[in-house]
This record gives structure tokens, C-alpha cells and sequence, in this order.
């Protein structure tokens, strides 16, 4: 298996950290505020019209996760989460909306698990710095909040309920940090809505389309999106396409090299490795400074002509 | 590897494994009982391994699914004190068995002569009544039976002899005042390992704190410490023998598990049967998952708590 000849890698490494300046180093939390606290952003009693608190405020913290949500609270923690506030509220008729609301370490960590948890389900909703609204629930990122709002019946009431609580929660939140700046790199010309993905780890990885494939490459940090299927410039059948961020160029050459010896691999003279990915997808994937930009599924034209956009984009 | 599953020897090494739970407690001294009575029988009337019942009604469901194996008779003698245990994770659609299932049960339970049936759990009661399940199970007449996940004293260290990563479980204490056991799991998407199932649910017995350690230090940055956990569910699995399964595959979640919100699917079944590898092989076809890339029904098989390939197990289905 070759490697990527010195002059080639260089001006890859060159042109994706212009490219790329934006992508800050993997984000450390911010610190803790004393005034910090997902419950003082529940409504409380005659906030939200029609609407009433049915209980008291339910709080857990760090590791006390697990007794609210024991089986799910992997995902949070590999974000980096700091407390839950959950309460429910009941109105017309008698329906029942459950509120959590989701304090994580920072921005990018609740962009995150919002990004996993919406899916592809429902409709964007004009909610908070973005918002999700399925048939019974609606999910809702905002600076350093993630929060989610279910109804237990699928009525339009409860869907109007579940606007107007999640607009009173979002209203509440004073902070409106960007997406991820890994996650706003990806091209944009041809993505797939709502397809963007950031993950900070093989729970979340193992979360979203075809995430199996980086997980072996053990990222600190990435982000994917789907193109194909919509014209312009997508693709012509679907590929995924991940964006890795390693701490240094080092760093990601050295988990290129350790996939690349991994068996299954070939390593063309140019650098560009290609494999197949456990869920039996074809991939390609090339090493750029700190990055690792890799695509998979799809056509192997689709998949380079993808790659090759990345470069030009950035 | 092309064995053909042998019932008996399975039972004969699963009474091996379950020694740790057969000293502990009348619970393994009963269940030997009563399983090697269902060893006879089912060679006798070649009976299903799986029953699968769909429907509108979940409690008819219920009540069909266990007729077709042999009536709730076969696992539940007159005087038997039964142990119940429902999944009551959160009120969110799709993410705690339905109550129409565990009344059907409770009731079946009653009706075969059961001394008591307690539903067992270290949940808040806060899970059970948000559910409607705290109404259900006093209903039929079952008692709720709430244990407190902090108090140690209120599990029993139990030794997995068998355990490849889970060397000591601690299963709560109130479980070995029971002869049967019945797991009544919803099956569901689960963030760790996809799914979830009887297996998983079998969490549900053993101390929170013990189910920590299921995860390893590293867990969140090495792949094989997911492995990990699957295969202390596996493990767990050894040293805890249902005796009998009921999984509410109705209406679930398929992403965002396991306690949602998430995407509905409404299957509208109910699938009960005694293996628990071939239940877990089944449910989670029924969103087109692969009984090979669930990890934990893998080491299960590897442990040989059932059979997992689809061609050796004899399923029964019915429409309502």
C-alpha cells in the first residue's frame, strides 16, 4: 500500500487548513456558570397559554443521568452533558406533553445529540436556532440546549403545544452559538436537508447513516452529511460524507495509517484509500493535515467526484 | 459450527450455569421443576418455540400468544409466586410495555392458580404511575413491588461462572422470593447496541450500580467496550432463566432509543416464547435488523442460551 507522495500531502494539507480555518481545535467545555441550569428555562404556571405544569421539576447532573434515562444516557455523556430538567404539562382535553430540556457542555455538544436525535423524521420547525416537529414530538437545538417535547397523543393540539412550549423554552435561552464550524466545512451544493450529522464518538457514530464506517478511525470529532439523489450537484446515487478532525496533522495521519494497515484497504499511489466499510459500503478516504475526509456508499465517480468537491469548496 | 439444538442438553448446561441462582434461592429449584416437566411435554406435542400474535386487542394478543404455547398452566403451577417484569422507562410512546399486555398476563398468572404475582423493579414509582402500568398490575390484583436502587441491601451478590466480562451480578433480593419469573420486555431501538429486548430487560433485575460497570473507562472512545456491554447483558443472562417471555413488539420505537421520542412502528404483535436468542433473533427483524449485527443475541447464542438461526425455530403466527 502506497502513501501519499511529500509534495502531494503537503498541498492537501495546505489547501484544506485555509480551507478549513474556521474549524476551531476540538472544542473544550466551557466552564461551568453559577447560573446555569436547564430548570429555570421550564415554563412555569400561566407561561404558555392552555398550557399548565401537571408536576414538580425533575433535575439529574454528570453521571445521574443514567437514573433518568438508564440505557440512553451513553450518548449525552459523549457529548459532554451537564444537567437535565424535565417536566410535564397538560392542556387541551386533558393532553400530556413531556418537556426535558438538555444542558450540555457547549454548543457544538448540544448541536450534536440534536443533529443524531432528529433523524429524519418530521419537519423543520421555526423554533429556537433549529427545531425538528415529527408526528408526536418536537425537538429543538438552541446555543447550548437540546430539548425535546412529546406528546402522548398525536393530536393537532398537542402539535400547537408542543410549538408554543418549545417557543417559551427558546425564548429563554439567551446564548445563539453557530452550528459547529467542522459541520458548516461540508460542502453545501448538493446536501441532502437536515442530513448534517457532528459526532464526538462511536456511541454517536453508531447512531446515524452508515456511522459505522469512521468508527475504526476514532475521531475526536466529526461531521457528515448525504448527497445524491437531488440534482445540481449531487451525486447521482447517495453518498455519505465524513469529516474527521484529529488534535494535529500527526494525529490523523497516524489513524490513516492504522486503517490503512487494518486489512481490507488499498492505499492508491496518490494517497487515497479505499475500503469497505462494515456495513459492506464501498469507501474512499484521503488524509489532509488534521483532517480525514472519507465518502462512502454511492458509485466510486460519485464518491471522488465528491471528495474532489471538497477541496474546491473550501 | 452446524449443531442441531438439542433441548435437553441445552436445558442440562443451563441448569449447569444457573447453579449460582439455583443455590441462591427456591426461584432455580422451581424453574428446574417446571422446565424439566415442559421438556416432556414439548416432545410430546412438538409445540412452537415462538408464538406471534397480531392484533388490535394487545390483551388478546397476550392471552393468544401463551395459549399457543401451552396455556400459562405450563409455566405457572397452583401456588407459584410469580415474579412479573415489565419495561416502565419512561411514559414516552412506544418505550414501556403496554399495560393491556401485563394485565393479560396478570391475569392468565391468576387464572392458572398463581399464589401472588409482584411486579418487581427498582424504578420510581413516578415510571409506573405515568405509564398507566401502577394501575394495570393493581387491577388484576398483582402487587407493585418497589425496591430501593440505592440501597445495597436490597441485592444479592450473585457469581456468573460463565461470565466472560460480567464476573458478578447483583440481582435484587426480592427476585428469590420467587418460583417463575416472566420477562415482558418491549422491544426497541436502543443508542448502544441498536436493540433491545429480553435479553436487555433482564437489566432490570440486576442493581443500577452493577449495571454500570457494564461500561468500561474507555467506553466512549473504544469500539470493543461497546462489545463490552453486550456481552455482560449476555452474561448476565446466564445466572437469570425467565420462565417465560412475553415481548410487546405492538407499537415501538425505532430510533431515539431506548426512552425516545422516536419513530413509531406499529406492528401490532406479541411475541412470546421460553428462548430467549430466538425471541431477540425475531423481534428485531421487525425493523429489518439482522439477528448477526446484534451483538448481544451473538455472545447469548455463544453462551448457548437459544438458537439463533431462523430455520430451526419453529414460529407459529396468528392474525386476530
Amino acid at each position: 500500500m502506497g502513501r501519499p507522495a511529500p509534495g502531494a500531502a503537503a498541498a492537501w494539507a495546505t489547501v484544506l487548513l485555509l480551507a478549513v480555518a474556521a474549524c476551531s481545535k476540538p472544542p473544550a467545555p466551557a466552564p461551568p456558570s453559577p447560573v446555569a441550569g436547564a430548570a429555570r428555562l421550564l415554563p412555569g404556571a400561566g407561561a404558555v397559554p392552555g398550557w399548565e405544569p401537571t408536576d414538580e421539576v425533575q433535575r439529574f447532573s454528570g453521571d445521574d443521568l443514567f437514573l433518568f434515562i438508564d440505557g440512553g444516557a451513553d450518548l449525552f455523556l459523549e457529548y459532554g452533558f451537564r444537567e437535565v430538567a424535565a417536566r410535564a404539562y397538560r392542556g387541551p382535553g386533558g393532553a400530556v406533553i413531556n418537556a426535558e430540556i438538555y444542558e450540555m457542555t457547549d454548543p457544538a455538544a448540544a448541536f450534536g445529540v440534536y443533529s443524531v436525535r432528529c433523524g429524519d423524521t418530521g419537519d423543520d420547525a421555526a423554533v429556537g436556532s433549529a427545531a425538528r416537529l415529527a408526528d408526536y414530538y418536537l425537538t429543538v437545538w438552541q446555543d447550548r440546549y437540546m430539548a425535546t417535547f412529546t406528546g402522548l397523543s398525536e393530536t393537532p393540539a398537542v402539535r400547537d403545544g408542543l410549538v408554543a412550549i418549545g417557543r417559551a423554552v427558546a425564548g429563554g435561552i439567551a446564548g445563539r452559538a453557530p452550528a459547529p464550524a467542522l459541520a458548516a466545512a461540508l460542502p453545501a451544493a448538493g446536501q441532502r436537508p437536515g442530513s448534517v450529522r457532528y459526532v464526538r464518538g462511536p456511541v454517536a457514530a453508531a447512531n446515524i447513516p452508515l456511522g459505522e464506517a469512521v468508527v475504526p478511525w476514532q475521531a475526536p470529532e466529526a461531521a457528515s452529511a448525504r448527497y445524491g439523489g437531488t440534482g445540481g450537484h449531487a451525486p447521482a446515487t447517495a453518498v455519505t460524507l465524513f469529516l474527521l478532525a484529529y488534535p494535529d496533522a500527526a494525529a490523523a495521519e497516524r489513524a490513516f495509517r492504522r486503517v490503512a494497515d487494518g486489512g481490507d484497504t488499498v492505499t492508491d499511489t496518490a494517497g487515497i484509500l479505499t475500503f469497505t466499510s462494515p456495513p459492506k459500503q464501498p469507501g474512499r478516504a484521503e488524509c489532509r493535515g488534521r483532517h480525514v475526509v472519507v465518502a462512502v456508499g454511492g458509485d466510486a465517480a460519485g464518491r471522488g467526484e465528491l471528495l474532489g468537491r471538497v477541496n474546491g469548496e473550501q | 459450527m452446524n449443531h442441531r439444538f438439542d433441548r435437553r442438553s441445552l436445558l442440562r448446561r443451563g441448569l449447569g450455569w444457573g447453579a449460582g441462582v439455583l443455590l441462591a434461592g427456591r426461584f432455580g429449584q422451581t424453574a428446574h421443576a417446571l422446565a424439566a416437566g415442559a421438556v416432556e411435554r414439548l416432545n410430546q406435542s412438538a409445540r412452537p418455540d415462538l408464538a406471534v400474535v397480531t392484533g388490535d386487542d394487545y390483551a388478546a394478543a397476550a392471552t393468544e400468544a401463551v395459549r399457543l404455547l401451552g396455556g400459562m398452566a405450563r409455566f405457572v403451577s397452583k401456588g407459584a409466586r410469580v415474579a412479573i417484569l415489565p419495561n416502565a422507562q419512561r411514559n414516552n410512546p412506544g418505550v414501556y410495555t403496554s399495560p393491556a399486555v401485563v394485565r393479560a398476563v396478570v391475569r392468565m398468572c391468576r387464572a392458572a392458580g398463581a399464589r401472588e404475582v409482584n411486579c418487581l423493579t427498582w424504578l420510581p414509582e413516578k415510571n409506573w404511575l405515568d405509564t398507566g402500568l401502577a394501575d394495570a398490575v393493581r387491577a388484576e390484583g398483582a402487587k407493585l413491588v418497589l425496591v430501593d436502587m440505592k440501597d445495597p441491601a436490597r441485592f444479592r451478590p450473585v457469581p456468573v461462572p460463565r461470565g466472560v466480562a460480567l464476573k458478578e451480578a447483583a440481582i435484587m433480593d426480592a427476585f428469590f422470593d420467587h418460583d417463575v419469573l416472566i420477562n415482558l420486555p418491549i422491544t426497541k431501538d436502543h443508542a448502544g447496541n441498536k436493540f433491545t429486548g429480553t435479553l436487555k430487560n433482564l437489566m432490570g433485575l440486576n442493581a443500577p450500580l452493577n449495571n454500570r460497570t457494564f461500561h468500561r473507562a474507555d467506553w466512549q472512545t473504544n469500539p470493543d467496550s461497546i462489545a463490552h456491554l453486550e456481552q455482560c447483558i449476555a452474561d448476565l443472562n446466564t445466572v437469570i432463566t425467565p420462565t417465560l417471555c412475553l415481548v410487546d413488539a405492538t407499537e415501538f420505537i425505532i430510533t431515539n432509543g431506548p426512552f425516545g421520542p422516536g419513530e413509531l412502528l406499529k406492528r401490532r404483535q406479541v411475541v412470546a416464547g421460553t428462548d430467549r436468542v430466538a425471541i431477540d433473533s425475531y423481534c428485531c427483524t421487525l425493523w429489518g435488523l439482522k439477528p448477526g449485527d446484534i451483538v448481544a443475541i451473538q455472545r447469548a447464542a455463544a453462551h448457548g442460551l437459544g438458537e439463533k438461526d431462523s430455520g430451526r425455530i419453529r414460529r407459529v403466527e396468528k392474525s386476530l
